[in-house]
């Protein structure tokens, strides 16, 4: 009996491993918007802006997107939001697009996998995608840097696509 | 005694089949298809004429491209032909490929392929570069350019990518992401594994046909003088014109496919049965 406990334990290490793997598929797949204990409720880009001031940020609006494109063709309104200051090492940017409805809000999440490509449609971008969403906004922030994330999480909630 | 022996050797291939099965997927390059989606063909080569409404700072690199994806003639046979859409909306015409460049904003992507599909066939695609971004000294260069349009231009053939990590070693293929695309080794060109990965998709024929059906079609009107001549195609609900317009005959660039708008306006892949060849 001896002779298969090494193998036993091999056997548990494994499924402990694939449970493992199964918990980190079920945290990536947390439903869109679904907000973190603590995160404010965003309702839009106004609020967006109102809430990362209050955390001591300043927010400065560097470009307006006139006709949003894929994967947010459905809002009404793109805005490129500049974040400096407390809490951050060095200055991001992050794309909130305004919905009117939020059946076109829903169209454009919908089509954006958990991975945050698209089925139809290859996009290539400047850098790893994170796309959040609250209210009547979505928002994508593109980039790797944790402190940008964090931040993100804490007032938008958990990202609902992206790296 | 055997028997449990026998038993344990089991066992432990099983537990390391499994490891090795679990491990499969990251694999990186493994599988690079773009969700199999290919264009119907009733025979190789797929013969893809891609719609130039791009401006002149494109030209040389969709010729770079279009050269590029042409190396294995017994496979794709890539040609530039006359834009069908407009620049920068690049609205998709059906049976092609349309290429179109514009300042799409600061909206975060560099390029962009579209493919619409029809039960599960390409029906028509369009790839999109955002000039925001190129007119920018650190993406206005060769070897960006060229990464971009090589790799939007193969998504419209159904290949996707072969690695989405920017920051690692360069694989040597345009289907690669990068931070470097100059290299070494230059991510500005195909390599062979997104050759193989073609040859995989379009291993298969189909019993029916896009782009070729069209082509197909054109060479049965070889007469100058020939009128312009619409034949409908009600798989994709719209109607091609072919019109005569040099010597020798009527080539694929002449024809102009007037899709429908509804199609057209949803954005949405034609609810149709694939392609089939019409009947003039």
């Amino acid at each position: 009996m001896r002779r298969y406990v090494p193998l036993l334990v091999l056997v548990v290490a494994l499924g402990i491993w694939l449970g493992g793997a199964g918990a980190v598929a079920s945290q990536e797949a947390t439903p869109a918007g679904a907000a973190t204990p603590g995160a404010s409720a965003v309702s839009n880009r106004a609020d967006l802006v109102a809430t990362l001031r209050a955390r001591g940020l300043t927010v400065d609006e560097v470009d307006r997107l006139s006709e949003p494109t894929v994967p947010f063709g459905g809002a009404q309104s793109g805005t490129v939001l500049r974040l400096s200051g407390d809490g951050l090492s060095k200055p991001a940017e992050i794309a909130v697009y305004e919905y009117a409805d939020d059946a076109a809000l829903a169209a454009d999440a919908e089509q954006i996998l958990p991975d945050g490509s698209l089925e139809t449609t290859k996009i290539l971008w400047i850098e790893p995608p994170h796309f959040f969403e609250s209210g009547q906004i979505l928002a994508l922030y593109l980039g790797s840097d944790q402190e940008v994330l964090d931040l993100l999480t804490a007032v938008l909630g958990p990202q609902f696509a992206g790296g | 005694m055997r028997t449990k022996r026998t038993r344990s050797h089991v066992l432990v291939a099983a537990v390391v089949a499994l490891l090795v099965a679990s491990a499969w997927p990251t694999v990186a390059g493994a599988n690079h298809s773009w969700n199999n989606f290919h264009w119907t063909r009733e025979a190789n080569p797929l013969i893809a004429g891609v719609g130039n409404n791009l401006d002149s700072t494109w030209s040389d690199f969709l010729t770079t491209a279009v050269s590029d994806w042409s190396q294995h003639p017994e496979l794709v046979v890539v040609t530039i032909e006359k834009g069908q859409t407009s620049s920068p909306d690049c609205a998709p015409v059906t049976g092609t490929i349309q290429a179109c460049n514009g300042e799409y904003g600061r909206i975060g992507w560099l390029g962009l392929a579209s493919v619409w599909n029809a039960s599960g066939h390409i029906a028509m695609g369009v790839l999109q570069l955002n000039d925001t971004y190129f007119n920018q000294p650190a993406y206005d260069t060769p070897e960006w350019r060229n990464l971009v349009m090589c790799q939007e231009l193969a998504h419209t053939f159904g290949l996707g990518h072969q690695d989405e990590n920017q920051t690692n070693p360069n694989l040597g293929s345009c289907m690669d992401y990068s931070d470097n695309p100059g290299g070494p080794p230059t991510n500005e060109h195909p390599n062979q594994h997104d050759w193989d990965q073609l040859a995989e998709i379009y291993e298969h024929v189909d019993s029916a046909q896009t782009f070729a059906a069209v082509a197909a079609q054109t060479t049965s009107l070889n007469d100058v003088n020939v009128p312009a001549t619409q034949i409908t195609f009600p798989e994709l609900g719209g109607t091609a014109e072919f019109a005569a317009t040099g010597a020798g005959g009527i080539s694929v660039n002449t024809f102009v496919i007037l899709a429908d708008e509804e199609i057209l306006e949803r954005g949405a892949a034609p609810a149709a049965t694939p392609v089939s060849t019409p009947e003039s």
